[in-house]
């Protein structure tokens, strides 16, 4: 009697529920694959321009060889943090928006609630990220 | 009589929002105001800084003569500057409403407010894939325009 009134007082993945989440994963999706298509381009036109980095970085002063160098390695080394971390957001977002349709459609409370445990860690990583960013710019703000 | 169950069963939905469940979304909802609280701080300081005087520009110091220039944002800075801070806060205002309607759709057992939640949270993921695709077409064109003046050159 007790979890029968437990269960019709809880919070349901109603019919609007569902077609929210599902709109909402079907654009978390798009989001996702979209995001790791721009960063496959971005790797790929790094690639392809490398060897014309030498002539991009001639009009500013007269740099040696060994400096360009060094910057080229700073920007591979910046490119593949970037290339690291939104590969594994865009995999959390992805992963998340596939188990919560699949959950809503088999009706499964398990896969459901893995979906939603990987939009979460979508959403701290973002989080993180951003606090981060956030303590750069103020320490490049004050410090200009 | 198993027919019956089943009926039973999927009148009142198979899918609840379980404690676990629940606490995904409570943490999804903090996440979520975090990344807006610190996102609006950015504008703000965004702000402060487009506005502000900058130090004095070096061209202005190269025959040896301060002539007291100060680098200022033009106004084609100032405004992609504005515009990007106002998509900015569309996106996030959408995440806003999110986290506080979970928030209290879980706490309080609303079942309108999470739904809304959720068609809020549904928003803020369509909001930033359009943005991102017409920031794709922009940077794809930019990237031709240049192309085809290079190749012209």
């Amino acid at each position: 009697m007790m979890e029968d009134k437990q269960s019709f007082l809880d919070l349901q993945v109603d019919e609007q529920a569902s077609t929210q989440l599902t709109e909402a994963s079907r654009w978390a999706k798009f989001l996702g694959i979209v995001v790791l298509i721009a960063l496959g381009i971005t790797v790929l036109m790094f690639g392809m321009l490398w060897n014309k980095l030498d002539e991009l970085f001639s009009p500013y002063g007269e740099m040696d060889v060994e400096s360009i160098r060094q910057t080229k390695i700073g920007l591979v080394f910046f490119l593949v943090i970037i290339v690291v971390v939104c590969g594994i957001m865009m995999s959390f977002l992805v992963r998340g928006a596939n188990s919560i349709r699949a959950g809503i459609r088999r009706k499964d409370q398990a896969l459901f609630n893995i979906g939603l445990g990987q939009f979460r860690n979508y959403l701290a990583m973002m989080g993180v990220l951003s606090v981060l960013l956030l303590l750069f710019s103020l320490i490049g703000f004050f410090v200009r | 009589m198993i027919e019956q169950e089943n009926q039973s069963s999927d009148l009142f939905g198979d899918l609840t929002i379980d404690p676990m469940a629940k606490q995904y979304l409570r943490s999804m909802a903090g996440w979520a105001m975090v990344i807006v609280v610190v996102s609006v701080i950015g504008y703000i300081f965004s702000i402060i800084d487009l506005f502000r005087e900058k130090r004095p520009a070096s061209f202005s110091r190269a025959e040896g003569f301060d002539m007291g220039f100060t680098q200022s944002s033009s106004g084609a800075e100032v405004f992609t500057s504005l515009f990007s801070i106002t998509i900015g806060l569309l996106i996030n205002y959408f995440l806003y409403r999110f986290a506080r309607q979970a928030k209290a759709g879980v706490d309080g057992l609303s079942q309108s407010q999470l739904n809304s939640s959720f068609g809020n949270l549904k928003a803020y993921f369509m909001a930033c894939s359009i943005i991102l695709i017409i920031a794709f077409v922009l940077l794809l064109l930019g990237a031709m325009v240049l192309g085809t003046r290079t190749a012209m050159q």
